[in-house]
């Protein structure tokens, strides 16, 4: 059982926080509603270690890619003409447009010549963020085509049809792996889960989950894992970044309700940088270690290209991608939140692969010293 | 005027009376001061070596030194250092490590602030301000005034070395550096002189009588205000010891000296080498081990020297340091960064309490993979209660334990049938039923319910007082007369830095009469010890007191 400190003393708490979040964030939207005290019974603290697309891929992407994977910027660049001009002129292969725009930063003002290499499998991973089983329009989707999960479930992951053929993103490609690292090491992705009110880790019809900013490093295993049971603490001076919602867990699996809006922290190409979720949902398989499983919602489509262009602005070859690619491709597939006037969505539905590693979450203003007991002191060697 | 001692404990007030009294009249009896020891001779510790450096010349100009390892005897490497020598090979390091010394001393860094003079010109010699400098770090260094012959060697050395460079500086650092390597620096070398005051009787000099203070109570040389001190031989009048000790044992550096003496008593040196398989115990990291040491030593700064509790109780108490790296292992979220450490209250239904379920304790006695009840039952025994316990003989025949048939699930089936060979069985009868009692913490020092899913059963007993697991085992070792003894024993043993001699044996054993009475008080069996008759008592020398004209030659 878990012991809360006193309801009054964390109201206060909070309040104290938000004030000084505020003061630090200035004019970003305060944090929103986030109840007083936590619920007793059994507490799971997860810290995620690892945030990937969620991509479905075969060997050699036969079955998804059929018509191949996306060629990098620079070809792109080779193969359209006047080349040459445009390196004399502007100095950089990828400013690409008329003026010398980068194309990162100015998507619309180049044209790729090579085709944007289409995903064409119906199979992929996610959640079912609009509720339909086939993707027609709703109030807060644009039509689109769902996915068929392992499971047989239809899922939204539109952002997989952007990324999808990209051998950047595909396992061990550069940007997938980098992104991992830097996840893992920068404590700004440091994102905690805490689970209260769990009678049983197994079968639990109500929970309650909490999402916060942490301030701690993870400790690496040697086998390229991470440890389990370390101390993380809440990083109380961002609020913004404090979601809460409720769940329930079937045979070990965790399921959250949608939390309508979630800011997350999510560095990108050592840019910090904040991502922005509608109706963000957790599917999370749970064990003594940890957890696996998908993170999704609607990603909103001016923010993810913001922080993606300012990461990869200049690494496009790398990546194997085209910015001016990517950016209409995000645009075309996305499927949340459309606009009142003009119908365009505002928000791609976006899944992540996350793993979790258990974690003793500290909260700020929990009085010391605190309580260990025999129920939650390390009962496995 | 006599010393403050008003915040003593009034059976430790009434005994220290008594000493002292035994002491000034050289009583005759069991505390009789006639069969004293002779003037120890010690290589310092490197922490020792390190303390003296940092409190000369500052933290910045220390060194990275290692020393030869010294011989634990009679369970305490002070008392191997009285039989250490410096090897050729471990004196190249220190050779090297007093020149880099030396050179930061005087470089254009730090000489405005470490030495007292500038000389008439830098690039040659400058005999009066080499002495300034010499003989005031001489008498930190040596612990004593230089004599007039040593203090002129050294200025000629200065002299000589600054001509042949130019450079007076350059001239300094050589002379500094070859003190550094003297054995009156490295060596605790103490000096008799015959008592004026009892004839023929033989005491340790005043500068002894300091050095044997600070570097028992500081783990370091003497300060300026003892040195003083002792030139005017306070310390052998009772006033002015107990004005000395009444001043360190209120110091901060206090903490150091008893992290000195408890890193020697419990042998923390050699958990440094714990290691633990990584894949049996992912979370023994490299940080957790060297947290897991050093949790040892806060708890007892915090239960000893902050809190100023009773030493048996530290074996019962709740109360724990804990860093965040330890965190996970305790199971209990820590509002602490990674390198702080916070105070922590275990609560009552906890599986833990007391340093033997540290996970330091527990991590150290054990095996790399696993844990072992036998190893844990032989450090209460050695290390906490000065016994001995046998070496297994070279023959020992695991062939039962390791038959992979047996299906043993647990540490006690293991045992027992290991020891219905009657050969074993003897010694494991003093650790087993002892080490038992911690086999629900595994090797790594982590809880456990189970073994291979099977009931742990941790009852045993501890020279008849039985218990049912962890906690009770800590409550019978702190009831157990020996606890008492052993730190009795080994913290004279550190103050004085050899064995103890029959009388002084004696001495100590009378120790918990007075300390079972006030509490085993850190502060209290420090003075019990240093007020004691035997502490200071030298036996008759033969010759003339050489120490005592050596003395009357100190350079002033």
């Amino acid at each position: 059982m878990r012991s809360g400190d006193q309801p009054e003393r964390r109201i206060s708490r909070l309040r104290n926080s938000r004030l000084y979040g505020a003061t630090l964030s200035l004019l970003i939207p305060v944090a929103p509603a986030f109840s007083a005290s936590p619920e007793t019974g059994g507490t799971i603290g997860l810290v995620l270690t690892s945030w990937r697309p969620a991509l479905y891929e075969t060997p050699g992407a036969k079955e998804e890619c059929p018509s191949g994977l996306q060629v990098s910027e620079d070809i792109q660049n080779e193969k359209t003409p006047g080349a040459a001009e445009r390196l004399a002129k502007f100095g950089f292969p990828l400013n690409r447009g008329p003026n010398g725009e980068l194309a990162a930063y100015a998507p619309m003002k180049v044209e790729d010549p090579i085709p944007f290499r289409e995903l064409q499998t119906r199979n992929g991973f996610g959640l079912n963020l609009d509720g339909t089983s086939d993707g027609h329009a709703t109030a807060k989707s644009c039509t689109h085509e769902k996915f068929r999960t392992p499971e047989g479930v239809a899922a939204d992951n539109q952002l997989a049809r952007v990324l999808g053929c990209t051998v950047g993103w595909r396992a061990s490609g550069f940007n997938v792996e980098f992104a991992a690292r830097e996840f893992a090491s920068s404590s700004v992705n440091r994102i905690l889960v805490e689970i209260s009110g769990v009678d049983d880790e197994r079968n639990d019809p109500d929970v309650e989950i909490r999402i916060y900013k942490g301030l701690d490093g993870l400790v690496a295993t040697g086998e390229g894992k991470f440890l389990p049971g370390t101390n993380q603490r809440i990083d109380n001076r961002f609020p913004r970044y404090m979601h809460q919602t409720r769940g329930k867990i079937a045979d070990g699996v965790l399921t959250s309700d949608p939390i309508p809006l979630a800011n997350l922290p999510l560095l990108w190409v050592a840019n910090p940088g904040e991502r922005k979720f509608r109706d963000l949902q957790l599917k999370l398989k749970l064990t003594d270690t940890g957890a696996e499983g998908i993170v999704s919602g609607y990603e909103d489509l001016r923010i993810w290209w913001n922080n993606y262009s300012r990461g990869m602005n200049s690494h496009g070859g790398i990546g194997n991608y085209s910015s001016a690619q990517l950016y209409r491709a995000a645009h075309r597939y996305a499927d949340g939140y459309p606009d009142p006037k003009t119908g365009q969505c505002t928000a791609i539905s976006a899944a992540y692969k996350v793993e979790a590693a258990r974690a003793m979450i500290a909260h700020p203003a929990l009085a010391q010293p605190s309580t260990v007991t025999a129920s939650n002191d390390r009962t496995k060697p | 005027m006599s010393a403050p001692v008003k915040n003593w404990t009034k059976p430790v007030r009434a005994a220290l009376i008594a000493f002292s009294c035994l002491a000034t009249v050289g009583a005759t009896g069991p505390s009789s001061t006639s069969g004293g020891a002779d003037p120890s001779l010690r290589l310092i510790s490197v922490s020792q070596y390190r303390n003296i450096l940092q409190s000369v010349f500052g933290a910045d100009v220390l060194p990275k030194v290692r020393f030869a390892p010294v011989k634990r005897t009679d369970g305490l490497l002070a008392v191997g250092s009285s039989a250490a020598v410096v090897t050729p090979g471990v004196l190249d390091p220190l050779d090297s490590a007093a020149r880099a010394v030396a050179e930061r001393v005087v470089d254009p860094l730090h000489r405005d602030t470490l030495i007292p003079c500038k000389p008439a010109s830098a690039s040659s010699a400058d005999e009066a301000c080499a002495q300034r400098f010499l003989s005031r770090v001489g008498l930190m260094l040596y612990r004593r005034p230089m004599t007039q012959q040593e203090l002129t060697e050294k200025v000629m050395l200065a002299g000589k070395a600054a001509a042949r460079s130019k450079d007076f500086y350059s001239g300094l650092a050589t002379a500094l550096s070859s003190m550094l390597v003297s054995p009156n620096f490295l060596f605790i070398r103490e000096n008799a002189e015959v008592d004026p005051a009892r004839p023929g009787q033989w005491r340790l000099d005043g500068y002894s009588k300091a050095s044997r203070l600070s570097f028992f109570l500081w783990d370091s040389a003497p300060d300026a205000e003892l040195l003083t001190a002792a030139s005017r031989g306070d310390l052998h009048t009772p006033e002015g010891l107990k004005r000395q000790v009444e001043r360190m044992t209120a110091s901060p550096l206090l903490t150091r000296g008893a992290r000195a003496f408890f890193t020697d008593f419990l042998a923390l040196e050699a958990y440094d080498n714990v290691a633990k398989d990584p894949v049996i115990y992912p979370a023994f990291t490299q940080k957790v081990a060297q947290d897991a040491r050093e949790q040892i030593l806060r708890t007892i700064e915090d239960h000893l020297i902050t809190r100023g509790e009773d030493y048996r109780d530290l074996f019962t108490t709740r109360r724990i340091m804990l860093s965040a790296p330890l965190a996970g292992i305790y199971g209990t979220p820590l509002l602490a960064g990674p390198s702080e450490w916070k105070p922590f209250d275990l609560p009552a239904d906890s599986p833990r309490a007391g340093l033997l379920t540290q996970i330091g304790f527990l991590a150290q006695y054990a095996h790399p993979g696993r844990s072992s009840p036998t190893r844990r039952g032989k450090g209460i025994r050695e290390v906490l209660l000065c016994q001995h316990v046998p070496d297994p003989p070279p023959n020992v025949d695991f062939s039962i334990v390791e038959d992979p048939n047996a299906h043993f699930s647990t540490a006690r089936q293991r045992l027992v049938a290991h020891n219905t060979d009657p050969t074993c069985r003897g010694c494991h009868m003093m650790t087993d039923p002892i080490g038992l009692g911690l086999e629900k913490f595994d090797g790594a020092g982590q809880f456990r319910a189970t073994e291979k899913g099977a009931a742990i059963d941790t009852s045993g007993n501890l020279d008849g007082a039985a218990f049912t697991d962890a906690i009770g085992l800590g409550r019978a070792l702190r009831d157990n007369p020996t606890l008492k003894s052993c730190i009795s024993n080994r913290l004279y043993a550190f103050g004085v830095g050899r064995p103890l001699t029959e009388q002084e044996s004696e001495v100590v054993e009378q120790f918990p009469a007075v300390l079972d009475k006030s509490g085993y008080r850190f502060k209290d069996m420090l003075r019990l010890v240093i007020f004691s008759p035997s502490f200071f008592a030298i036996k008759p020398q033969k010759g003339p007191a050489m120490a005592l004209l050596t003395e009357q030659n100190h350079a002033h």
